[in-house]
């Protein structure tokens, strides 16, 4: 058994591995993270969600071991634990639409064996005021929009201040000032304990997080800071009017001109690296 | 110079908002005055506040008790909301209501059509209650302490538990012999019972119920409506001792290992 990192980590797994049929979802991923904001980068597929299922206990591994504040979900009892520390909020909220936001919360703090029924109203009222949903509560689910729906959902993963956060891509469907909200929201609930959240969305991380992981294809291609995943692509990065084949990645902007991350075409002026060239090129090989 | 102070009875009242309205005037209008009375005043606030404290302190330690999260609300699960509740008396009636229809329309010439069919009623509710869409959380509730399926689990079994004894006493009580009234029960617990295990398995309950329901159906009802066996006959048949043991036997195990595996269908193998 590791112990060794779990007495150090929050959140360690070993050797974690899903596979649904031929496809391997999750490859052999090692993870060693503390508390603050981990954001999870890389493409569709690339297998962020079946990690943060795992990661929520809601999806058992086929291979490999999990431990989460020190426990192991694969203990019914230490599951249970963890579950009362974690707060979930998966990439789907299919909630009850005539449940109304403040019901909906209600019944995943019942869920979450809060058997008082003045606390849980605080509470659910509590979580749905850090959400921006105070004057919402009352209305039915159904004739809510698509991001304050996914605010219903981040209101009940927020119950009882979990000091583990597992969100898959919070900030779907939610306006740039929603999103503002949310990364202030995240930012204090960071202070509490550990938040991994997925997203597609280099922004997000570079305003968000105190560490990033990039997978892609099962595995895990990159873990540290926002900055040095910039700094991969520090000096690689290129500008010119034309495409260039021999790029690792080759694009065009914007206004026309074309941006390259590789070694220099042929004209082409060195542009400062961003998160996103960074990003980039953690697939593309080095 | 003032000559008199306020008594201490007299300023604690005043702190307490419990000071009679013009005694409170009189009193104020010498605190304006008086340093004296303001310093008691301001030692009368000091002990007010203190037992306000207390108050909160003990307060708090009692929320604590009250708020500590309990091990054992699985029924509670069931009718903590508005809507769960609504939707676990429509399960109730339509469970008391299916075969008391069935059996009304039928008639007794058609017992074997009752036989057949009324033991599925309470195991469709199961399927239902093993719905996606019966949990108003969703995936939420899979990585609650009470996860999804235990939750739907324990509905579905608040939800039997409440319906068989209501079915049976409406049967009789609508004046349909005992021995067809109880005969299709335990068979029907038995095959409700099945369902709810499947849900803890990758079996999907509704082809479970499918399965095991058609089959029901063509052994109980297929002979009475073919007349090779008359339909009272197979009433009288499912009545018997053996029958009805098998069947409890068979709901008994069934619950038993729902209940051992309920921890496996929480954490689930797949996606």
């Amino acid at each position: 058994m590791s112990t060794t990192v779990l007495t150090y980590a929050r959140v360690a797994v070993s050797a974690l591995t899903k596979t649904y049929g031929a496809r391997v979802a999750v490859d052999e991923v090692d993870l060693s993270l503390g508390s603050g904001i981990i954001g999870v980068l890389g493409p569709n597929g690339a297998g962020k969600t079946t990690l943060l299922r795992m990661l929520a206990t809601v999806l058992a591994p086929d291979k490999g071991t999990i431990s989460l504040n020190g426990l192991d979900p694969r203990v019914p009892a230490e599951r249970v634990e963890i579950r009362r520390r974690l707060g979930f909020l998966p990439q789907s909220s299919e909630l009850y639409p005539n449940f109304t936001p403040l019901e909906l919360v209600d019944y995943v703090a019942v869920l979450k064996e809060h058997t008082d029924r003045d606390w849980r109203r605080r509470e659910a009222t509590r979580v749905l005021e850090a959400v921006g949903l105070a004057d919402r509560m009352h209305q039915k689910i159904r004739t809510l929009s698509g991001g304050m729906q996914q605010r219903v959902a981040l209101a009940a993963a927020l119950l009882g201040d979990p000091e583990l956060l597992v969100l898959d891509e919070p900030a779907t469907g939610l306006d740039p000032e929603q999103r503002l909200e949310l990364r202030s929201l995240l930012a204090r609930s960071a202070g509490r304990g550990t938040v991994i959240l997925s997203t597609h969305n280099t922004a997000e991380v570079a305003a968000l997080c105190q560490r990033v992981l990039v997978m892609r294809e099962g595995r895990i291609c990159f873990t540290g800071t926002p900055g040095e995943l910039r700094d991969l692509a520090d000096g690689r990065v290129w500008e010119s009017g034309g495409a260039d084949a021999t790029a690792l990645r080759s694009w065009m902007t914007a206004d026309g001109t074309f941006r390259h991350i590789g070694d220099p075409p042929a004209g082409a002026t060195h542009v400062a690296a961003t998160l996103d060239d960074g990003y980039l090129l953690s697939g593309a090989g080095r | 110079m003032n000559t008199w102070h306020a008594q201490p009875a007299d300023l604690a009242a005043y702190v307490a908002g419990e000071q009679d309205p013009v005694l409170a005037a009189s009193l104020e209008a010498h605190l304006v005055r008086c340093a004296d009375c303001r310093a008691s005043l301001a030692r009368a606030g000091a002990g007010e506040r203190r037992g306000s404290a207390d108050t909160e302190r003990r307060w708090a330690a009692l929320t604590e008790v009250v708020d500590a999260p309990s091990q054992h609300h699985l029924a509670r699960l069931g009718v903590s909301t508005r809507p769960l509740l609504g939707a676990w008396l429509a399960a109730v009636l339509g469970l008391i209501a299916v075969p008391l229809v069935l059996t009304m329309v039928a008639g007794t010439r058609l017992e074997s059509m009752v036989l057949a069919l009324a033991p599925i009623a309470p195991a469709v509710a199961v399927v239902l209650a093993y719905r996606d869409s019966a949990d108003p959380a969703g995936e939420i509730s899979l990585a609650a302490p009470r996860a999804g399926l235990r939750a739907v689990s324990a509905r579905a079994l608040v939800v039997g538990a409440g319906a068989l004894p209501l079915g049976v006493g409406a049967a009789l009580v609508a004046g349909f012999p005992v021995h067809l009234a109880l005969s299709w029960l335990l068979p029907g617990l038995a095959l409700s019972a099945l369902v709810l295990l499947a849900g803890t398995t990758r079996l999907d309950p509704a082809w479970v119920l499918a399965v095991l329901g058609s089959a029901w159906a063509l052994v109980v009802g297929l002979p009475g409506a073919s007349r090779r066996i008359p339909a009272r006959e197979m009433a009288e048949l499912l009545a018997t001792q053996p029958v009805q043991l098998t069947a409890l036997a068979v709901a008994v195990l069934a619950l038993g290992l729902t209940f051992t595996r309920r921890e496996r269908v929480a954490y689930r193998r797949s996606a």
